[in-house]
């Protein structure tokens, strides 16, 4: 198990700086030269223009550049944004707890309703109440947050009234109220992939030969369902949770646009809108590792789930 | 990472797609996509106002004879910006399909089937872009180059090359195995022969069928980045436009733009992933 733990954390490492990279490469492709880049495309007096070159080492070779951006990176230090005369750091800090707030409240939404309709889906598979659950979980994948957001807002905040149409409300319970159409939004398009990933592995599992062992010798259906089939249709759903999180990520996004949430998402927008480049580059690269940092998690808790994949791995 | 994939793949998605029982499904949602591309081409046929035409003295008005869908904040008719945003909705997602397959599926055949070096090295980098959550790529490519439609559209193509890379280079390691290519060895026919002539012909069902799956997604991202203000920009009527022209009306009580613009992109994204899904089924049942 450590040394499986170990191989994955290696081979997380070549992918860190391969998205490092890239993140990094972007301002040199650009059109123009990267310092009127760096500046926000606006007109630059000599003087500043020597302290962004010297600031941001463009004076070096392209590799060791690179090489002092990923130096300071690891300490902490993504440089200074060029609109608010401020550190990225400092910029970002206070807007990440809002994301991982609408993250994980959107990803509760995921496992309880998705997993849900799923199991009704799969157990009830052929009946009136099985097709429609799997209708309205196959109709609801070709939405996208956007979509659904706006829907909602329409519909739950403007037309019923129901809910706030904008922002993040103050804490606790108010800031929970003022997430939830956001966290369903997001939540939307996932929660029927992992509906769906959940009827199809629970449809397959119930017709095997262990779960009619399980039958004849007189369980009931509860536990044969929740102690025997279960347990193993539920290893494909944690892989889609994982593969879900970019989803998320990105979901976020557009989600803290169409709410108007101050968060990491409406932050990279606003900073793209502004040509503040370092602070695009910062976002990106923090919603990167978290998206690389997030996935190694999902490997390992699918390692210590399912023995097999372990045991593979080492036999390669 | 394996588990970095968008799961948009035909392999992953088949088994979970109730079975539009075969040409049915085909053909009903092929017959949508040609009214939307019939929709797109006629647009000025079709479209009762001009879509640009401002009219302050009737902004955000409801349903009427002249303005079934009514007008929006500067009082442009929502059913012509509704008929003109298909051309956008289309014309986007139909370059990214085809540059990405331009890109992805020869470089994917010829790895694909001489594997060594080139292959190693492909799979590393599409490796590397998967490990980028993709829209987030897009946007990066976006704060880059600036926005506007063509920046947007390419940088969807970009992120897009991978996944139609993996899937192809999937379908042409299973064909390389099978005795006819051996057979087209033996007669000493050249590599790019085989690969182009005879192995192509074989993948073409599944490649084609993501591509098409691909026309859905891609159309849900270029709008995505519209909303956003990243692509397709003001006055040019777009459905993703639309959704954030139409936000600023939703306080006002007027529905009929976000409303009718987010069925839009719902109903023709939707007719696109089922019609990818058949042609899937398709090429699943034939091999």
């Amino acid at each position: 198990m450590i040394r499986f733990i170990l191989r994955r954390l290696l081979a997380a490492i070549p992918l860190l700086l391969g998205v490092s990279f890239l993140v990094f490469a972007l301002i040199h492709i650009a059109p123009g030269s990267p310092e009127k880049l760096l500046a926000g495309g606006r007109a630059l007096d000599p003087q500043t223009l020597a302290n962004v070159r010297h600031e941001f080492h463009l004076d070096q070779p392209f590799l060791v550049q690179y090489w002092l951006w990923v130096s300071h990176v690891v300490r902490g230090d993504l440089g200074q944004t060029i609109v608010f005369h401020d550190t990225v750091v400092n910029l970002i800090a206070p807007r990440i707890l809002p994301t991982v707030e609408l993250a994980t409240l959107a990803l509760v939404f995921i496992l309880t309703v998705g997993a849900g309709l799923g199991i009704v889906a799969a157990l009830r598979r052929r009946s009136w109440t099985g097709r429609l659950t799997s209708g309205a979980m196959l109709a609801t994948s070709a939405i996208s947050s956007y979509v659904s957001g706006i829907l909602l807002i329409t519909v739950f905040a403007v037309a019923l009234g129901w809910f706030p149409i904008y922002g993040l409300g103050g804490s606790g319970v108010d800031r929970l109220y003022h997430l939830t159409l956001p966290a369903v939004a997001l939540g939307m398009g996932v929660m029927s992939l992992i509906g769906r990933t959940c009827q199809a592995s629970l449809s397959q599992v119930l017709e095997e030969a262990y779960v009619e062992a399980a039958r004849s010798r007189g369980f009931s259906e509860r536990r044969v369902v929740v102690r025997h089939a279960l347990r193993n249709a539920l290893l494909p759903v944690i892989t889609i949770t994982g593969v879900s999180f970019g989803y998320l990520i990105v979901g976020a996004v557009l989600v803290e646009y169409t709410f108007g949430l101050n968060g990491l998402g409406a932050l990279l927008v606003q900073a793209v809108q502004d040509k503040d480049f370092p602070t695009v580059q910062g976002v990106t690269l923090l919603f990167a590792v978290a998206f690389v940092v997030i996935n190694l998690c999902v490997d390992l808790l699918y390692a210590v789930v399912d023995p097999r994949v372990r045991l593979t791995t080492h036999a390669q | 990472m394996s588990a970095a994939a968008p799961a948009t793949s035909v392999a992953v998605r088949r088994a979970w797609v109730p079975r539009l029982r075969g040409a049915g499904g085909l053909a009903f949602s092929g017959a949508v996509i040609v009214l939307l591309l019939a929709m797109a081409a006629g647009a000025s046929l079709l479209a009762p106002h001009d879509p640009n035409a401002i009219d302050l003295t009737n902004t955000v008005a409801g349903s009427s004879a002249a303005h079934p869908l009514g007008t929006d904040q500067l009082g442009r008719d929502v059913l012509s910006r509704l008929i003109y945003g298909s051309r956008t909705a289309l014309l986007g997602p139909l370059v990214v399909v085809v540059g990405s397959t331009l890109i992805a599926v020869p470089l994917s055949l010829v790895a694909g089937y001489r594997r060594g070096w080139m292959d190693s090295l492909l799979s590393r980098l599409w490796d590397a872009m998967f490990g980028f959550p993709t829209l987030l790529l897009a946007i990066a490519i976006v704060a880059t180059f600036g926005p506007g439609f063509w920046t947007a559209t390419l940088s969807v193509t970009a992120i897009y090359v991978p996944l139609l890379a993996r899937v192809t280079r999937g379908a042409v390691l299973l064909e390389r195995e099978k005795p006819y290519v051996e057979a087209c060895r033996l007669q000493g026919y050249s590599q790019s022969r085989i690969v182009f002539a005879h192995v192509f012909p074989n993948v073409s069902g599944v490649v084609g069928a993501q591509a098409v799956l691909n026309f859905g997604y891609s159309l849900l991202d270029l709008a995505g980045l519209t909303f956003l203000g990243f692509g397709v920009q003001a006055p040019t009527a777009d459905w993703g436009q639309m959704l954030t022209d139409g936000r600023t009306s939703l306080v006002q009580h007027s529905y009929f733009e976000v409303v009718s613009a987010s069925i839009a992109i719902v109903v023709t994204v939707l007719a696109f992933n089922a019609f990818g899904y058949a042609l899937a089924e398709r090429a699943g049942s034939r091999r």
